[in-house]
Formats: C-alpha cells, sequence, structure tokens
C-alpha cells in the first residue's frame, strides 16, 4: 500500500480526505452554550471550563470511537487524556504556548482550543490539526482531552511529549497521558 | 458486483441490494459498495461466514480482541438489530447511517439514549451511568476519590433529571442533549461522509485481488 501512495501515478490528483472536524463546531450552539453558562454560574467568564457532567467524561472513551474502522493506527495516536492540578487558564496557555512555539495557528472557541499547522504548497508531511478542551472535576483538578483532527502522527507525537514534559504529566502511567494497552 | 467476483472457495457474503440500503440510508449507491469492502474485510478476519461476531468487531475496531468492554459490547448489541448475535450487511449499513453527519440530530439522540441505557429498561439509571464512569476511568487509569464520584454523578442528575426520580427518561435525555450539544460528537464519524473518496484503497485493492485472482484462474485451467 505504502508503495502505491509513493508512486507517482498515486499521487497525481491525490489529496487525502480530511475528515472535516469543523461540523463539530455547529454542535456548540452558541446560544445553547451561553445560555447553561448562566444557568449556574453568570460570574463565570465564557473562557472558563465549565464544571463537568458525568456524560461529558464517559464520551471521553476510546471505546465509543468507531473511527478504529477507517484508521489504522491505534486510537492513542489520535487521542490523549490526562488530568492535571494546574488551573484551567494555566492548562490553556500553555498548550497555547507550545502549540505556538512549533508554528501552529491557534484558535480559541468556547471552551475548546484548535490548533492548526499547515504547509502549503509542500506535501501534507507535517501538517497537522489538534483540538483540545478543559473540563473542570473539582476546582484544584482538571481533565485535558486532546485529539488529533487530522494530520501527521510524528508530529502530533511531538507535540504531546512536549506537552507531558511542560506540564509535568508523565507519559504512560496512571494520571498521566494515556495510551491504551493493546 | 456480484457473486461471479468472489473467489471461488469463499463464500459470498449474504448482502441486501445496495440501492434498497443507500435509498434508506444517507449513503449512496457507491457509498454502499465502499461500506461493502470494508465490510467484507471484518466479516472475514476470524471466520470467513459473511458475518461480523463480537469478536470481529473488536478486532476491528481496536486492531486486537483481547479488551471487552461494556461500551464495545452494547454498540455491537445496537448494531445487531434483530438480536441475532452476529451483524450482517443491512446492520452494519443501517447502524453506521446513524452516525453518518447528515443523520438527523433525533436519531443520533435515540441511539445515544438506547448506547448508555446498558440494561435496556428505557431509562438511564444512576446506577448504570456509575458503572459507564467508572469502567471509563479504569481505562484513563484516572483515579477519583468515591467523593468526585458521587459529585459528578449529583451535578449530571441535577442537570438532566429534571423530575428528580432518580433516573433519566427519554424526553430529558433529549432536552439534556439540546442544552449540550456536545454530548453528541460521539455520534458522529465525519470519515462516513465521504467514504469512497477517502478509502480508494479498498476499490483498488478488490481490482488487484481480482486481477490476480483471474489470471490464477487462466493459467491452472
Amino acid at each position: 500500500m505504502a508503495g502505491i501512495k509513493n508512486d507517482e501515478w498515486f499521487k497525481q490528483d491525490y489529496s487525502p480526505a480530511v475528515p472535516d472536524d469543523d461540523e463539530e463546531d455547529t454542535y456548540f450552539d452558541d446560544e445553547a452554550f451561553s445560555m447553561s453558562e448562566m444557568a449556574y454560574d453568570g460570574n463565570k467568564s465564557p473562557e472558563s471550563p465549565t464544571l463537568i457532567n458525568a456524560f461529558q467524561l464517559i464520551g471521553m472513551s476510546s471505546y465509543l470511537d468507531l473511527s478504529g474502522f477507517f484508521e489504522k493506527e491505534d486510537v492513542s495516536e489520535r487521542k490523549i487524556r490526562f488530568t492535571s492540578n494546574h488551573s484551567a487558564k494555566d492548562l490553556v496557555a500553555r498548550i497555547q504556548d507550545i502549540a505556538t512555539e512549533m508554528g501552529f495557528r491557534v484558535q480559541m472557541k468556547n471552551r475548546r482550543l484548535k490548533a492548526t499547522r499547515e504547509h502549503r504548497g509542500q506535501k501534507c508531511v507535517g501538517n497537522l490539526s489538534i483540538a483540545a478542551e478543559v473540563f473542570e472535576i473539582s476546582p484544584s483538578l482538571y481533565v485535558v482531552e486532546l485529539r488529533k483532527s487530522y494530520g501527521d502522527s510524528t508530529v502530533y507525537r511531538q507535540l504531546c511529549t512536549k506537552l507531558s514534559k511542560d506540564l509535568g504529566v508523565p507519559m504512560g502511567q496512571g494520571q498521566g497521558l494515556i495510551s491504551i494497552e493493546a | 458486483m456480484g457473486c461471479l467476483q468472489c473467489k471461488a472457495k469463499r463464500l459470498c457474503p449474504k448482502r441486501e441490494n445496495p440501492v434498497k440500503l443507500a435509498a434508506q440510508t444517507a449513503f449512496s449507491v457507491s457509498e454502499v459498495e465502499a461500506l461493502f469492502e470494508l465490510f467484507k474485510i471484518i466479516s472475514s478476519s476470524l471466520i470467513d461466514d459473511g458475518l461480523i461476531s463480537k469478536e470481529e468487531f473488536r478486532l476491528a475496531l481496536f486492531h486486537n480482541n483481547k479488551k471487552k468492554n461494556i461500551f464495545t459490547d452494547r454498540i455491537f448489541d445496537l448494531f445487531d438489530a434483530n438480536k441475532k448475535g452476529v451483524i450482517d450487511f443491512a446492520d452494519f449499513v443501517r447502524a453506521l447511517n446513524v452516525f453518518h453527519p447528515n443523520t438527523s440530530q433525533e436519531d443520533k439522540i435515540n441511539f445515544s439514549f438506547r448506547l448508555y441505557d446498558m440494561d435496556g429498561t428505557g431509562f438511564i439509571e444512576r446506577q448504570e451511568v456509575k458503572e459507564m464512569l467508572i469502567a471509563l476511568l479504569s481505562e484513563c487509569e484516572m483515579k477519583l476519590s468515591e467523593e468526585i464520584i458521587e459529585a459528578i454523578l449529583d451535578k449530571t442528575f441535577m442537570d438532566a433529571d429534571t423530575n428528580q426520580d432518580g433516573k433519566i427518561d427519554m424526553h430529558e435525555w433529549k432536552s439534556f442533549v439540546s442544552r449540550n450539544p456536545s454530548l453528541l460528537r460521539v455520534m458522529t464519524l465525519p470519515y462516513l461522509r465521504d467514504i469512497t473518496t477517502t478509502f480508494p484503497s479498498f476499490v483498488f485493492n478488490t481490482e488487484v485481488d481480482e486481477v490476480a485472482t483471474l489470471s490464477e484462474n487462466t493459467r491452472s485451467g
């Protein structure tokens, strides 16, 4: 397969279909979002994470993710979740900093952070788009979910490694960056 | 596509007319055919019988079938519409259709409700949510105190269980999801939007197989 993909014939007019993550933003109905924010604390700024509900946590399970039908790589190569004692503001700022350092363009949207790196005019190698979201479990405990929307797995791993170093989250251990045991 | 294209030794997986399936779903006829290629691979991975077993389902998703978990098992049960214990091609297409980006919110809400209503009582009970939460925490190797777990459950049921009877019914779920639309994110697979372009390899591989088979047969014939 790799041989075929490298062949010039295949590369002609071929651009890998990019699963369009953007329509997920339509689920963030801005009106509904601001209404729910006001419901429990009018003082909370729109940028602050919301208190997590059980289904948001449950929804992070890789076992609810059917993308394995369509992807060869392990789901841990596409998604990580980790907890942290850093404040939400801190977490978001650090993710933003690291991504910017690595040449990503960062957008904040509601409670989510989207970072994209695209090299125009070059082959797709090195391109990556990720989405991250911070949730509050308790005032001193937050959970971050970071997902690859599309792109280069190597760059994705580099980003995760940098994040784990910076946030002091050990990789592959409990409470750290989690990869699913194969 | 027809039985002539299957290798002589292999049973041709029984499948419904792709035109009929396309008419009933958000998929086009060629998308149904692309899904058939995927189905063939999954359904033949352990036993080549044209049906997806629970083990083959797990294998396809997680590339190993060692990990049992309540979520995959429940999703399998929902795919297996007629409770046969296996998934046929029509089941496969109809269930994946729910995850199509163009499928109605209502269908996704219904599916997600049935998903989380693990024991099929028609209600999502607090104990069920606790069980799912604990499963997630174990998967992530996240340790949360019993106190925090209860606090999360309290908050969830305060938000969702409007009549405060300790369980979430379909009506409450619909309302809860409309206030928290991101909860439906698990119910959409962007890959399905343009599956024939996303997976040219499936179509390509089939042709390669057929050419190989054809020349083999010619030689030995």
